[in-house]
């Protein structure tokens, strides 16, 4: 009977390296490489190379393939799909979009949805508050309606948490449930105020 | 039975590791400790992931734990049959499964694909990432992410995992992990897609497409992978052919790129032609693998069986079915002695595979396990 491991109870001496067996490092040294490569070289070089996709005046961000907005000037694209752009698989819009500035992040997001906006809301409400990093938000007394430039009628309630302040927005369009959430410090949130809301005033379904 | 049947058998048994055991815990081997790191790193990653979502998700979880098990479950079955050789050992396979499911998974592969997903956006731009980054990014991490963990394995079993055939099986069990533990995150993101409403239906839509879809699997790309690092590294019982083992590496990483890349490569109008493609395309590969494996393994089986061939505890024919292919069970079926039924002919075949994994856990010695599966083949002749 044959043992498949290295599983002397003692190592032969010429093997030994600090206790372990040196004819098992090469295998454990390539999968230290491995992981050195994936999770520290390259994460460090990431965040070494600049990052500047600035949004220019003009530019219409998609929120979903027949829905977009107007990101202000100067934001910073993380994700998401222009107007402009043309994919070789025909994709038009991307699941998530982000943009940030100033420490203030802009994220939406479409899915299914064959409900009202207050609905959603809720929904939405529901699965932030419930999960550990929504635990400490405190929502504000109500939500209230708005409307985009386009005349589609949407709901917003803002929320206020130890950090930071911000507002989800909701939107349907046709089987489409939109949210928005805008987070941010206090006073970067004041001072992108205007900005904020003209984004989501902007959102529009495009003919 | 001659001497030279006998030293050919010991041979065999000796240079294939068949038969040979597996010890998990190996303090003086280098690989299981980093094994261990990587393990007890993506399990704190799961365990955050799921305290974090507080309950919100729990649907979803308990749908993908039903459903991706229902598919595990079929695919174990699977591997066990396709494991005709020599039985992977079962915590060997555990620890297959536990380390490509929670080490390559969330240790390695979800930073990687993170980082250089935004390296790619950074680089090429928006449109171009929502091509090109997947195709370009998974193939990359993932596979030698679970690579890296077939490696470590290879450093824990060098006597079981020996032959291009042991790279398939060790592989494809590695593969499975991930896939299964993939599919689970994948389970919270689709929940989450959908606004965490109907949650069990989300879950089950992107489970039926994967299961459907699911033969180019990340189980069939580690397989590949697996199989090619043997022969790239080369054992005592498969000698080196680097550019063997390179091309099946290769090719794992290349079907999983071109998968992941079919709609930018076909466009909204081919993207299922190039699925369809990679499916045929894995499927063709996979089998080619097998059959370069199998001839290592029919060899063992023939040195280690000829012996009971000739002490008349099996037939040539028997012997011939035991290591040739269906045709050659077939035409053992066919010439079983008078009075044997087709299923009692079967049933001989097994019970001569069950002879030659105990004589290769007896070492070729006539233990008491290898008299009783000799004495269970002359029961079923009766």
């Amino acid at each position: 009977m044959h043992t498949g491991g290295v599983r002397l109870r003692r190592v032969p001496v010429e093997h030994r390296f600090f206790g372990l067996d040196r004819r098992t490092l090469p295998f454990a040294a390539i999968a230290v490489a491995v992981w050195l490569l994936w999770t520290v070289v390259v994460p460090w070089i990431d965040r070494a190379v600049p990052w500047h996709d600035t949004i220019a005046a003009g530019e219409r961000v998609r929120l979903t393939d027949d829905v977009s907005f107007a990101p202000a000037a100067g934001w910073g694209l993380v994700s998401g799909l222009r107007t402009t752009d043309r994919t070789a698989s025909g994709q038009k819009a991307t699941e998530q979009v982000e943009l940030t500035n100033g420490g203030v992040s802009f994220f939406a997001q479409h899915g299914p949805w064959t409900g009202s906006p207050t609905g959603l809301l809720r929904q939405i409400n529901k699965i932030t508050t419930t999960s550990r990093g929504g635990r400490g938000i405190q929502l504000s007394s109500g939500a209230v309606t708005f409307q985009t430039n386009s005349g589609h009628d949407g709901v917003v309630e803002s929320f206020r948490s130890q950090r930071v302040d911000g507002l989800i927005a909701a939107l349907v369009f046709g089987d489409e449930g939109l949210q928005v959430q805008v987070v941010g410090p206090p006073d970067q949130l004041d001072n992108h105020a205007r900005e904020i809301e003209d984004m989501l005033s902007s959102i529009r379904q495009d003919p | 039975v001659t001497r030279a049947e006998l030293d050919r058998r010991r041979q065999a048994i000796e240079t294939s590791g068949w038969g040979a055991r597996f010890q998990f815990a190996q303090p003086h081997n280098a690989c299981f400790w980093v094994y261990l790191g990587l393990v007890a790193s993506g399990g704190w990653y799961v365990v955050n992931a799921v305290a974090s979502s507080g309950g919100a998700f729990d649907q979803a979880y308990a749908t993908a734990v039903v459903s991706s098990g229902l598919f595990c479950a079929a695919f174990l079955a699977f591997l066990h049959h396709a494991d005709r050789w020599e039985r992977t050992p079962g915590s060997l396979a555990l620890a297959a499964f536990v380390g490509g499911g929670l080490a390559s998974t969330f240790a390695i592969a979800i930073i990687g694909n993170a980082a250089l997903s935004s390296l790619y956006t950074k680089t090429f731009g928006q449109a171009w990432a929502v091509d090109w980054q997947a195709g370009l990014t998974a193939p990359f991490v993932e596979e030698s992410a679970k690579g890296a963990i077939f490696v470590l394995l290879l450093g824990l079993a060098p006597v079981v995992i020996r032959t291009a055939s042991d790279g398939l099986i060790v592989g494809a069990y590695v593969g499975l992990g991930f896939q299964i533990l993939e599919d689970i995150l994948y389970a919270q993101n689709s929940a989450f897609a959908a606004f965490g409403a109907h949650q069990a239906d989300a879950v089950l839509s992107v489970f039926v497409v994967r299961a459907i879809a699911g033969i180019p699997s990340h189980a069939l790309y580690t397989a590949l992978f697996g199989a090619g690092v043997i022969y790239a590294l080369g054992t005592v019982a498969q000698p080196r052919r680097l550019a063997r083992g390179v091309a099946l590496m290769l090719s794992a990483v290349v079907l999983h790129g071109v998968w992941d890349s079919a709609s930018a490569i076909g466009g909204p109008v081919y993207a299922t032609l190039v699925l369809l493609a990679v499916t045929v395309s894995s499927v063709m590969i996979l089998l080619v693998a097998i059959r370069w494996a199998g001839r290592r393994e029919r060899e063992y089986m023939r040195d280690i069986m000829a012996p009971e061939v000739s002490s008349g505890t099996i037939t040539q024919a028997e012997l011939a079915a035991l290591t040739g292919d269906s045709d050659d069970e077939r035409a053992a079926i066919r010439a079983r002695r008078h009075g044997t039924s087709r299923r009692r002919e079967k049933h001989l075949l097994r019970a001569a595979r069950d002879l030659a994994a105990d004589l290769a856990e007896a070492g070729g010695d006539d233990t008491p396990h290898v008299l009783h599966a000799r004495a269970e083949i002359a029961r079923l002749r009766g």
